[in-house]
């Protein structure tokens, strides 16, 4: 029988193992070539606070890499060298313990740990100061999606940060429902928004770009559709982009979109969402008065005609376990209300 | 190495009624432990079969083969029934097998307390399952964090299941502790003294203290998230002016120790088979178990290493921080001792051998990552990411099911009288170890890659997608290692080899009598000179069962206590008042009398005969 045979042959010991080991380093040496271009992590960091984090890791990893060389390598060492050649191989030596030896290991790794523990401590210290003359932004978590709001500017927008390069900002976390975890592996660390309590954080972006970023605690049903997007600009740009959003929604032109505009105050839209100059003051959805400059609907796809189309008939099906479904199930939109929507929506620039 | 080739002592042809009545009554250690580690294996299934799910799910980006409710229901039971109802049992079952006779008792300490436990476990189970039959499973992770955890965020009666069908598990838990304890305490052989005892007996004593300090801040945490659910209070609610961070901080105070107290008894397996396979003494006894018990010690001041990211001053993450790298002092002792145990021995690559040589290589991996995750600015970007699912399965899945496993080659001949197939063991244990590493290793790059946990899903153009892939099919690599082993087990209880008293030539005293032992677990003990009883140091080898027979003194007055329905009654008593509060009162009410009624036969009747 074949199970037979390949478990007789598993004895011969020494090639098994260099197979396993072999495809193990191999499993340690590919990743490289799995990775994305541009991958979302902090190892590729954006930011003074990433890269020091960075910096912290690669000195662990050194360690890391030391102890398991030395460690793996006397296992693999001691089995292929003492294992029995023959059943009736006499008795080893029965030794007991050795102190010294005992001792070394002991120290050793003491002085292992020491030693990070320092860089740690050197990492922390500079990492808590916060700076005075930041930007400051309220981050609200919300159940599925973020808000984030400018006091000094008045711009509330939604899942898109916008931040300016080279200036620290500093987060204020809020949150009214459960806990969430604000994250931009490129530019900072995790911190969780806490109900209850205001949490803070700071970045500053070092080079303009766009970054991933994502809720890192668990938090309900869309936990996994709690993604957003940092852009951060140049001050010119910044600058641009704040003075746009501080303008009130434009006024719809053609006739389908201004369909849409009274088609969203009647029915209900603008009891959970506000688009600024218009009557609608919701505050339980995201603010879409500059709906149409945002990349993606809800966070997780991309903002197109047919995309909003989809989100608005049926976002359950995009966004499975919503919370604006519980209202929009009971709400029968026609074929052509929902495209009176959709021009209004990608309208508001 | 055995050589007995008669066959094995037939059993009495007796009726499956009776053989039924006789599990449901026993109060023998060893069938209670039978009982434990077959419910902890069923378990272990279940919550393999969630996993492979979650894997099939999270094979491709934006796969819709479950629904995200679906997932995260799947999510929290399969971390709850891995730790609670698959981990713990199992290896509660093989220290109530083994422990006893280690130390050379008839039996432990309250045999009826003991089979009260594996009832309450067996039964809380059952009231956690049910939850998937009556409105839903828990869905706010086996960590459960408030307000998550709420009526308003969590209506369905999932988490109420879960709260109670842990508290009776809790019970289980803690009664079978302190039933270790004083069994540890004050049922050893003469001669066996603290200092004699195998490793294993110790690390279950430091476990069971574990168990006794850290379950009530559980139960606690438990009794206040009931509250808020079902009776209007707000321990947890931050719009009443509590925090909900209360919540970590209890549930962690448990959550950490709970590490230990299922890696400790792992710990001690491999420091029973490694010395016998090597056909040497531990090495440095006095300081493994001396670790053991710091292990104990440090585990509790190390919780908020869970919770670097909700806000702690730094100083006080700082010093979690480093409390919790200090745990590497011990844990690399132990790594250390076990290697040494084989440098200069004489190894024989049994299935058990393979599994425990393969643990001790695993577990460095999962300290390592520890190292990581202990620095707290490493930590913000690695916490809540894959890096910690890759971390913990290298301690639990590298260090706790692979040492449950080589224990399985190991006692598997003591607890049934014959060997598993050992030709099919190295094929369960090469795709167990492939499997493994290709499952978990990846996870350590999505990790640092920026996938986050418990997601249901993940958008494609991250990078994510091909090491998930690899995952998935290394978990079903690890599920046919697992059949495998299922089928082992059935096949060699009807067919194996015929094991003898000592088929491994091991020295502790479960390898003195037969195998199965008898119901009272010895004619006679040998005398207990040292820690290896049955080592013959002049010669150099173990002592052959005939001559461990000529050695023991023939005890004729054997005491053994009766069987009991008592204990079966008061689990179902209490599994009937923690019912009765997610289904109907009146549950609870005939739960009570059901309890009051066990409890005055258990009181009632003989203890001994």
């Amino acid at each position: 029988m074949w199970m037979r045979t390949i478990g007789t042959r598993l004895r011969k010991w020494p090639q098994l193992v260099a197979i396993v080991v072999g495809s193990l380093l191999a499993s340690v040496l590919f990743p490289t070539l799995a990775f994305a271009d541009d991958p979302p992590w902090f190892l590729n960091p954006a930011s003074k606070q990433a890269a020091l984090v960075a910096r912290l890791h690669n000195i662990e990893l050194a360690v890391a890499v030391i102890v398991f060389v030395v460690v793996e390598g006397l296992i693999l060492y001691v089995v292929l060298r003492y294992r029995q050649r023959t059943p009736d191989d006499p008795a080893p030596e029965q030794i007991h313990g050795n102190t010294l030896m005992e001792l070394t290991w002991t120290a050793g790794t003491s002085i292992a740990l020491l030693f990070v523990l320092v860089v740690f401590w050197q990492t922390m210290t500079t990492l808590a100061a916060s700076p005075s003359d930041g930007l400051q932004v309220i981050v609200r978590g919300k159940q599925w999606w973020w808000e984030f709001e400018y006091p000094e500017y008045g711009i509330r927008t939604a899942n898109e940060l916008y931040i300016p390069v080279g200036q620290p900002v500093e987060f204020l976390l809020e949150s009214d429902n459960v806990i969430h975890s604000f994250w931009v592996p490129r530019l900072g660390g995790k911190m969780d928004v806490v109900p209850g309590q205001q949490n803070r954080t700071w970045f500053q972006a070092d080079e303009p770009g766009e970054y991933h970023g994502q809720c890192a605690e668990f938090c309900g049903v869309q936990h996994a559709g709690m993604r957003f997007k940092v852009f951060a600009l140049p001050q010119e740009e910044f600058q641009a982009w704040v003075e746009q959003q501080q303008q009130p929604a434009v006024e719809p032109q053609d006739e389908l979109a201004k369909l849409g505009a009274q088609l969203f105050l009647s029915k209900g839209c603008a009891g959970c969402h506000a688009i600024a100059g218009t009557a609608a003051q919701g505050r339980v959805g995201p603010d879409l008065t500059h709906f149409a400059s945002r990349t993606t609907v809800a966070g997780v796809i991309p903002r197109t005609d047919e995309s909003v189309a989809r989100w608005v008939f049926n976002s359950e099906a995009i966004k499975p376990g919503n919370i604006m479904w519980q209202t929009m199930k009971n709400v029968p939109l026609s074929a052509e209300e929902v495209e009176a929507l959709v021009a209004y929506l990608q309208s508001l620039k | 190495m055995a050589t007995r080739t008669e066959a094995l002592p037939v059993p009495r042809v007796v009726s499956w009624w009776s053989t039924l009545v006789d599990w449901l009554t026993t109060v023998d250690h060893k069938k209670i432990g039978i009982l434990y580690i077959a419910g902890g294996v069923l378990f272990l299934i279940i919550g393999g079969i969630e996993a492979l799910l979650i894997r099939v799910q999270l094979a491709g980006p934006e796969r819709a083969f479950l629904h995200p409710q679906t997932y995260n229901e799947l999510l929290t039971m399969h971390g709850t029934t891995m730790i609670f109802l698959a981990a713990m049992p199992i290896l509660a079952g093989f220290g109530n097998y083994v422990v006893p006779l280690m130390i050379g008792a008839r039996d432990m300490a309250f045999p009826r307390l003991n089979a009260l436990g594996v009832w309450l476990f067996i039964l809380g189970g059952l009231l956690l399952y049910a939850s998937f039959f009556s409105g839903g499973a828990p869905d706010a992770g086996w960590f459960a964090y408030a307000p998550l955890t709420s009526k308003t965020f969590s209506p369905h009666k999932g988490m109420d299941f879960w709260i109670l069908g842990l508290m009776v598990t809790g019970i289980a838990s803690i009664s079978s502790s302190i039933n270790f304890i004083v069994t540890i305490l004050n049922m050893r052989a003469p001669g066996m003294k603290l200092n004699r005892m195998p490793v294993f007996v110790w690390t279950m004593l430091v476990t069971s203290f574990l168990i006794v300090f850290a379950f009530p801040s559980l139960t606690v945490a438990q009794i206040l998230l009931f509250f808020d659910r079902n009776f209007g209070t707000g321990f947890y609610a931050a719009e009443v002016g509590a925090t909900p961070i209360l919540w970590q901080h209890l549930f962690w105070f448990f959550g950490h120790p709970e590490v230990y107290i299922v890696i400790l008894p792992a710990f001690g397996m491999v420091s029973e088979i490694i010395p016998v396979f090597s056909r040497k003494p531990i090495f440095g006894y006095a300081a493994l178990v001396y670790a053991t018990v710091a292990i104990g010690f440090i585990s509790f001041t190390v919780w908020a290493h869970h919770m670097f990211a909700v806000g702690l001053p730094p100083v006080v993450a700082y010093a979690f921080g480093a409390a919790s790298m200090i745990i590497a002092v011990p844990t690399a002792i132990k790594i250390f001792n076990w290697i040494f145990t084989m440098w200069r021995g004489s190894l024989r690559f049994t299935t058990a051998m393979l599994f425990a040589v393969s643990f001790v290589a695993m577990f460095v991996i999962g300290g390592l990552g520890g190292i990581f995750l202990a620095t707290v600015p490493v930590d913000w970007q690695l916490t809540d990411t894959y890096f910690v699912v890759a971390h913990f399965h290298y301690t639990l899945f590298g260090g706790v099911l692979l040492s449950v496993l080589a224990a399985f080659y190991y006692w598997f001949p003591k607890i049934t009288g014959r060997k598993l197939d050992e030709r099919w063991g190295r094929i369960h244990w090469l795709l167990t170890f492939v499997g493994f590493n290709l499952t978990f290793f990846p996870m350590h790059w999505l990790g640092l890659d920026g996938m986050p946990r418990r997601i249901a899903t993940y958008g494609a153009g991250l990078g994510w997608d091909f090491w998930n892939f690899v995952a998935t099919v290394g978990a079903f690599i690890i599920s046919a290692g697992m059949a495998l082993f299922v089928l082992n087990i059935m096949k060699s209880l009807r067919n194996g080899e015929a094991a003898g008293d000592n088929p491994w030539e091991g020295w502790t005293l479960e390898w003195a009598t037969t195998s199965p032992p008898p119901a009272h677990n010895f004619d006679g003990l040998p005398p207990i000179n040292s820690r290896r009883p049955l080592w013959n140091a002049a010669e150099k080898r173990v002592y052959t069962p005939d001559e461990v027979r000529a050695m023991s003194e023939r005890d004729e007055h054997i005491h053994l206590p009766p069987a009991s329905w008592w204990p079966l009654v008061v689990a179902f008593g209490v599994t009937a008042i923690a019912a009765g509060f997610v289904y109907t009162p009146v549950i609870t009410v005939l739960g009570v009398l059901i309890f009051l009624i066990g409890v005055a036969g258990w009181v009632q009747q003989e203890g001994y005969h």
